[in-house]
């Protein structure tokens, strides 16, 4: 018996993410781009993220979504093209230009098919214990789309948690647009999304730094929603569902936007013990964040939970250690108000060689509900759409598919008082009283 | 190559009057010589052209049963000589004879001949053309309009057919190559007629509006290319050259690849959908494969007032959205050194209220011309300048009435022209209006619309 997870990809960024993520997870699995077992299968090809077909090959349980018929031919050609049913892959016929209220409402014309595949995957379910989602809140699809998917599955299957892995613009591929798309999916996400993993696209810090090719953002990403599947797909691990893993992190329905910290080491120079130390320090190094955290500070900026997912040459006893030693270093950042736990998990195996992402054989993911995450919404997404909207420019576009000035009003007063629950949870001087308000 | 072929998103272009069909006639052989398509529109030799192109030729290019491909054009006029000249040319054998309307005679420079009386009569037939053509693609994102603003058929005819694609099919996208007439080359005395007329028309109907200046391209020729006495073919060499490379994302597949997003992203306030492009290097025919400029000259001469299509100089207005689109055998890193430098030259002239303004897109396939070239989109204000030269001259000749008669000929109202003069008059304005925009504090309060001289009721 398998409760199922549904992984959604939706629109051109989310699309891709999807053929990274998914190409990862057959290399985990053992699988060839048909679906078939190698034979030197690493770990076993879950049922969780799997479904076996007729003929003896696992294939994904997902659905590509795009309104811009490109994104999906795109993954119909891809060299795993096969692992993706055609059933499976919905297109609209135009793309959106980067609108997210084009998205929306063109969305409208799709939903319905949407649903309808969603059900079928559903069928080939025992339960489903959730959904991911997979989305950029830049572009038009991604953001518009999203947000009317998120909205419908929040309806039709209120008990299923739904966890989103949203893509964030960084500074090279963000257009004029993005500002207020960034602010109306965010603001649909804190409503509808159980949980959103922040992630920004960061493909510029790498062109710095690698002078050849640059490394494939999306692959890195596909290894960070690797990691975090990776206890579930195990079944071993301090969370065993999403449901679990959604519990630990958000104590309140609004803190939902999680940060994630992905780093690597190399375990033969440094030791089993060094390496899950170092590794576990990086929680507290910004340069490790996937999401920019600008003037991040360790007194002010708390984490309200966190879950380390260690991955590769690493050993239990290692883990338990440096958890130990973390937790007595750290604790002056936690004491006041910490509502959710440090966990750890480890998956032992080392990854396969994937596009030169992580040629250490040591990783770690963390997700953490860090308050800190509001600089990154201010600086990122508020400060630029709140600029941008004072002039007026491109507003017409938005109105034209059908937001009224309220829209955007709402998401900022809708942030406005993130800001302040955010400020209220992790201030030294609130105690457990101000807790009952929430 | 792949069967899938679902994914193209055709475009037709549309080819209007004796300025149209000349630029458009060069644009579509440099076009079939990229892709390497011979005047019989086979692909000889399928190897040397980069899958890149192959994958989306069918976006410009129709593929018939015989495996020709056949530019998806349609060619207008209502003079015939034009039609004499397109049979004569090298890609005469790649244009249906089907797609050709022509009358029997010219509109002598009359834009309400081209829109109301023999453009009108000719209309239904071209409709059926486009109607056919748009039918035969399998998901048509748009259509491309090459016309020009001071004669009759373009200005006139090309208002008149724009607007009847709008009414057929209010989803396609209208981008029209607009060339705007200038009295340093022009011959035409109402052409300031013509040319209000047309913008009136084109900021209903167009959805984006590539403005060419014929002042502009005279000034290029003197400075750019040092010709001394540009012929009529030079100058449709030069433009269809620079028009080709901006189609290079739409044809390469490329961010923004399709027009809805080249619109969406620079229309940055309603009615502001005239745009600058410009390209570089510059150079004549003559000097195709002697072309070895760097991407530091690219760039900067791609955002230079005498390379770019309208002669604007940027200095003189806030620019409010752009892409800098580097084409050719570069690396990204490269590319991305050129942004952040070109970016900081040009901070005083992007508008600091919209984020992310300036752009790049690096596409790795060069072209047939040279090893690296670059074009520069931009909407910017300083574009004011053609619109007010274009309103004084109209005053001009307005104020005193002249050669009103020739339109009220045609059975056109008087009016109109003034309603078109106040078009342009509210454009201006409202340029005006947005360049005065200032941003003093950044944190005034969430969502306070102040300030902002577009937001709709």
């Amino acid at each position: 018996m398998a409760n199922e997870i549904i992984s959604i990809h939706i629109g051109g960024a989310g699309c891709r993410i999807g053929l990274s993520f998914w190409d990862l997870l057959r290399r985990e699995s053992g699988l060839d781009t048909q679906g078939k077992p190698t034979g030197e299968i690493s770990t076993k090809a879950s049922e969780t993220l799997f479904q076996e077909t007729g003929f003896g090959a696992k294939v994904p349980r997902s659905l590509f979504v795009d309104l811009d018929p490109r994104t999906i031919n795109e993954v119909k050609q891809h060299e795993m093209g096969a692992l993706f049913h055609e059933d499976y892959l919905v297109s609209g016929d135009s793309g959106t230009g980067g609108v997210y209220a084009r998205g929306y409402e063109q969305g409208k014309k799709v939903i319905d098919t949407v649903f309808d595949k969603i059900r079928k995957i559903e069928d080939n379910c025992d339960s489903i214990q959730g959904f991911m989602i997979f989305m950029s809140t830049g572009g038009g699809t991604g953001a518009g789309l999203g947000a009317l998917i998120l909205e419908q599955l929040r309806q039709k299957y209120l008990k299923i948690p739904r966890l989103v892995f949203a893509v964030y613009p960084s500074a090279l591929e963000a257009n004029a647009t993005s500002p207020y798309n960034s602010l109306m999916s965010s603001h649909k996400l804190l409503r509808d999304a159980d949980m959103t993993v922040v992630l920004e696209n960061s493909t510029f810090k790498y062109l710095r730094d690698s002078h050849s090719q640059q490394i494939n953002e999306n692959n890195k990403i596909a290894c960070i929603i690797s990691d975090v599947t990776a206890p579930i797909r195990d079944q071993n691990g301090a969370y065993k569902s999403i449901r679990e893993l959604i519990d630990n992190l958000v104590p309140f329905p609004r803190f939902s936007f999680m940060l994630a910290v992905h780093e690597a080491i190399d375990s033969s120079r440094f030791g089993a013990d060094n390496s899950a130390q170092r590794l576990s320090e990086s929680a507290f190094d910004p340069r490790d964040f996937i999401a920019s955290i600008p003037d991040f500070n360790w007194d002010t900026d708390k984490y309200l939970g966190m879950d380390f997912i260690f991955w590769g040459n690493l050993n239990t006893e290692a883990i338990n250690s440096a958890m130990t030693w973390f937790n007595l270093k750290y604790a002056g950042q936690f004491k006041h108000w910490f509502p959710g736990q440090i966990r750890s998990s480890l998956h032992s195996s080392v990854r396969p060689v994937f596009d030169h992402v992580d040629r250490e054989d040591a990783t770690v993911t963390i997700l953490g509900n860090n308050s800190g995450i509001m600089k990154f919404f201010d600086t990122n997404v508020i400060q630029p759409a709140k600029l941008i909207r004072t002039s007026g420019a491109y507003l017409h576009q938005y109105y034209e598919a059908g937001m009224v000035a309220k829209d955007f009003d709402d998401a900022f007063e809708n942030f406005n008082f993130l800001l302040k629950d955010y400020s209220d949870a992790t201030t030294p001087a609130v105690d457990e009283k101000e807790e009952e308000k929430e | 190559m792949s069967t899938q072929r679902q994914s193209s998103q055709e475009i037709l272009c549309i080819q209007v009057g004796g300025c149209g069909n000349q630029v458009g006639e060069v644009f579509w052989d440099q076009l079939r010589q990229e892709y390497g398509i011979d005047n019989t529109g086979t692909i000889v030799d399928t190897s040397s052209i980069s899958s890149e192109l192959l994958e989306n030729i069918e976006v410009f290019f129709k593929k018939t049963s015989d495996g020709k491909y056949l530019p998806r054009t349609i060619n207008v006029d209502l003079d015939p000589a034009t039609l004499d000249s397109l049979r004569a040319s090298s890609i005469s054998k790649l244009l249906l004879t089907d797609n050709y309307f022509f009358s029997t005679e010219g509109t002598n420079n009359n834009w309400a001949k081209g829109f109301y009386t023999k453009g009108a009569e000719l209309i239904n037939e071209i409709m059926a053309g486009v109607k056919k053509e748009l039918d035969a693609c399998a998901n048509p994102q748009g259509v491309i309009l090459f016309h020009s603003l001071g004669g009759g058929t373009g200005s006139g005819l090309g208002s008149l057919i724009l607007s009847k694609i709008k009414t057929m099919n209010p989803d396609l996208c209208c981008v029209t190559y607009s060339v705007f007439p200038s009295p340093k080359v022009s011959d035409v005395v109402v052409e300031p007629y013509n040319a209000t007329l047309t913008i009136h028309q084109l900021s209903k109907h167009a959805d984006l509006v590539f403005v060419i200046d014929a002042g502009a391209i005279f000034s290029m020729m003197h400075f750019v290319l040092k010709n001394k006495n540009p012929k009529s073919s030079d100058f449709s060499w030069t433009i269809a050259n620079i028009i080709r490379d901006s189609t290079s994302p739409l044809r390469l597949g490329y961010k923004p690849w399709v027009l809805r997003d080249i619109v969406a992203q620079m229309v940055s306030y309603p009615g502001f959908n005239f745009v600058i492009f410009g390209g570089a290097p510059i150079y004549p025919e003559e000097a195709i494969g002697k072309l070895n400029v760097r991407i530091n000259e690219i760039a900067v001469q791609a955002i230079s007032d005498i390379n770019n299509m309208t002669g604007t100089d940027f200095v003189n207005g806030k620019i409010l959205n752009s892409r800098l689109i580097i084409r050719g055998n570069t690396t990204d890193l490269e590319v991305y050194q050129e942004r952040e430098r070109i970016k900081s030259r040009l901070d005083s002239e992007l508008a600091q209220w919209i984020p992310n303004n300036f752009g790049t897109s690096h596409l790795s396939t060069p072209t047939t011309h040279s090893k690296i070239s670059g074009i520069f989109i931009a909407n910017s204000t300083a574009i004011k300048s053609l619109f007010q030269r274009i309103s004084e001259h109209f005053h001009e000749m307005y104020s005193r009435k002249a050669f009103l008669h020739w339109y009220k000929g045609e059975g056109m109202h008087q009016m109109e022209l003034e309603a078109a003069n106040v078009t342009v008059l509210n454009l201006i304005s409202k340029y005006e209006e947005v360049e005065k925009i200032v941003i003093e504090n950044q944190g005034s309060g969430p969502g306070s619309g102040t300030g902002s001289p577009e937001e709709e009721e």
